[in-house]
């Protein structure tokens, strides 16, 4: 057919036309920037959890984190590591550091603002202590993802990391970074290590959690004794005021032995892999008019998050 | 990877080209075949089979631009694939419409002219894209080249459907204009 034959000769225009359009579809524009920003206040408030938790330090190194840090005398080469090591990961296809610079106006604003006061008395740190153990390191970088595997932006990204120095080594360790939280991915509702830290607004992970966990209990209670639950693998994404979540979600509950009489009493779980897209309002808040919760329905493969998690709750005991 | 590096493994014959060539292009390949067939699991198999003849034709070829060397073979093979499934009945995706739009564009033929082959009708049609604005051939590449469907470029160039409709409408009428006043006939 003419047309058949009008379709495959388009197949064989010069080059420059056919990269030229694949810009906008399948690699978005490099001159697109990402700021991933959170509010001050929730990102203070992860600061101060981590300097009044000491236990975390070895967390964050040893692993679980979104960022594969190597720890160095220099903060900025600890972001580097950070960045760089994104490469290892399956969801980054490449990560180009253009800039990593200390931030002594955003150090000087997040001391004043949010750890000196109660904070740093009640631990005895000085000012000078301060001074010597927490940083801010601004990082420009250009990150190019794979989209099947991560709802990251790709473009370039401009990211704030939060560090603190290890009093005996002399190390700097990223405790916390704009747009991410990497020090609590082991969260788990119940969990008091977080609370009475401040009354700053809580993460949006711990929000996310907060309102999965209500949800899921509200659900599920009807039918399950015991119920507590594990939020893992999160990766979060803002842009504009939009996030966009994913993350794995465990949820345990105290086996009734229906189907299985030895399985009555014992821990059972059932788990979900989630995305959350919810917009963020001025306060840091989510604002819970707007989020819906996704299920993966990809049996193999590139995650296809198309069920509403709705559709998982029995409702055998509805009217 | 620079694509220069990944083109030289292939002419090293390192096998880890593939995977270079699939970590950067995967993604961009199986884009363009999911817009032709519609299909996970076939566009899948198109953009494998991509990798294998990218291996095959590296060396002796040395191409210009890995992206549209690798696109063009994954538009090809997702096309035949797409005929195949004509014939079993199974077609759907952005082909059909494609096609059936680009019907209003041939010129209709004299007895006496000669049909233009495929490799001077590419050239006929790199002449007119090289005469378009920008957006205009964009969105022509993207919507014959790409397969790509009006609500995808209608979010791409932030136009509403029908305007995008009306856009490539008037960029057909064009074409058309273009092949008459060359005397292109399919």
């Amino acid at each position: 057919m003419k047309n058949e034959k009008l379709l495959s000769s388009i197949g064989n225009i010069a080059d420059k036309y056919i990269t030229e359009a694949q810009a906008t579809e399948v690699r978005p524009p490099k001159s697109k920037v990402v700021t991933l920003f959170r509010k001050p206040a929730v990102i203070a408030a992860a600061i101060a959890a981590f300097l009044l938790l000491s236990a975390f330090t070895a967390y964050v190194v040893t692993g679980g984190d979104l960022w594969i840090q190597k720890p160095s005398n220099d903060p900025k080469e600890t972001v580097r590591s950070a960045i760089e090591n994104q490469v290892g990961k399956d969801y980054t296809i490449s990560v180009e550091v253009e800039s990593i610079e200390i931030d002594g106006t955003e150090t000087v604003r997040v001391v004043e603002s949010f750890i000196s006061g109660v904070i740093a008395e009640r631990r005895g740190w000085s000012d000078e202590y301060l001074a010597e153990h927490f940083i801010v390191v601004k990082a420009v970088y250009y990150a190019e993802y794979d989209h099947t595997q991560t709802t990251r932006s790709d473009g370039n990204v401009v990211q704030y990391f939060y560090l603190t120095r290890d009093i005996d080594s002399g190390e700097w360790t990223i405790v916390d970074n704009s747009g991410n939280v990497n020090w609590s991915d082991n969260l788990t509702a119940g969990n008091e290590a977080h609370t009475g830290v401040s009354d700053e607004v809580r993460s949006i992970k711990e929000q996310m959690l907060s309102y999965l966990s209500e949800l899921f209990t509200e659900a599920y209670t009807p039918y399950y004794d015991g119920l507590h639950y594990e939020m893992t693998n999160y990766d979060e994404t803002i842009v504009d005021g939009a996030c966009t979540a994913t993350f794995f979600w465990t949820m345990y509950h105290l086996g009734k032995g229906w189907d299985v009489a030895g399985d009555e009493g014992a821990e059972m779980q059932g788990n979900f892999s989630l995305q959350a897209t919810v917009t963020i309002n001025d306060n840091g808040e989510l604002d819970l008019s707007t989020i819906s919760i996704l299920a993966d329905n990809s049996a193999s493969g590139p995650p296809d998050y198309c069920l509403p998690i709705e559709d998982f709750f029995p409702d055998q005991l509805a009217d | 990877m620079e694509d220069s590096k990944i083109i030289d493994l292939y002419w090293k014959r390192a096998e880890i080209a593939i995977g270079e060539t699939a970590k950067k292009y995967s993604r961009y390949c199986h884009a363009i075949s999911f817009n032709i067939l519609h299909n996970r699991e076939d566009a899948e198999e198109c953009v494998n089979d991509t990798y294998l003849k990218a291996w095959n034709a590296i060396p002796p070829k040395r191409p210009n631009c890995l992206a549209a060397f690798l696109g063009k073979i994954t538009r090809n093979l997702s096309l035949d694939k797409f005929k195949k499934y004509s014939a079993d009945k199974r077609g759907h995706g952005q082909m059909e419409i494609a096609l059936s739009e680009l019907d209003e564009v041939i010129p209709s033929a004299t007895s006496v002219e000669q049909a233009i082959d495929e490799k001077e009708l590419a050239e006929s049609l790199d002449r007119f894209l090289g005469g378009l604005p920008k957006q205009k051939r964009m969105m022509f590449v993207q919507r014959y080249w790409y397969l790509m469907s009006i609500q995808t470029m209608a979010e791409q160039f932030s136009i509403s459907e029908s305007q995008a409709k009306s856009a490539l409408f008037r960029i057909r009428n064009e074409l058309k204009s273009h092949f008459e006043r060359e005397g292109v006939v399919l």
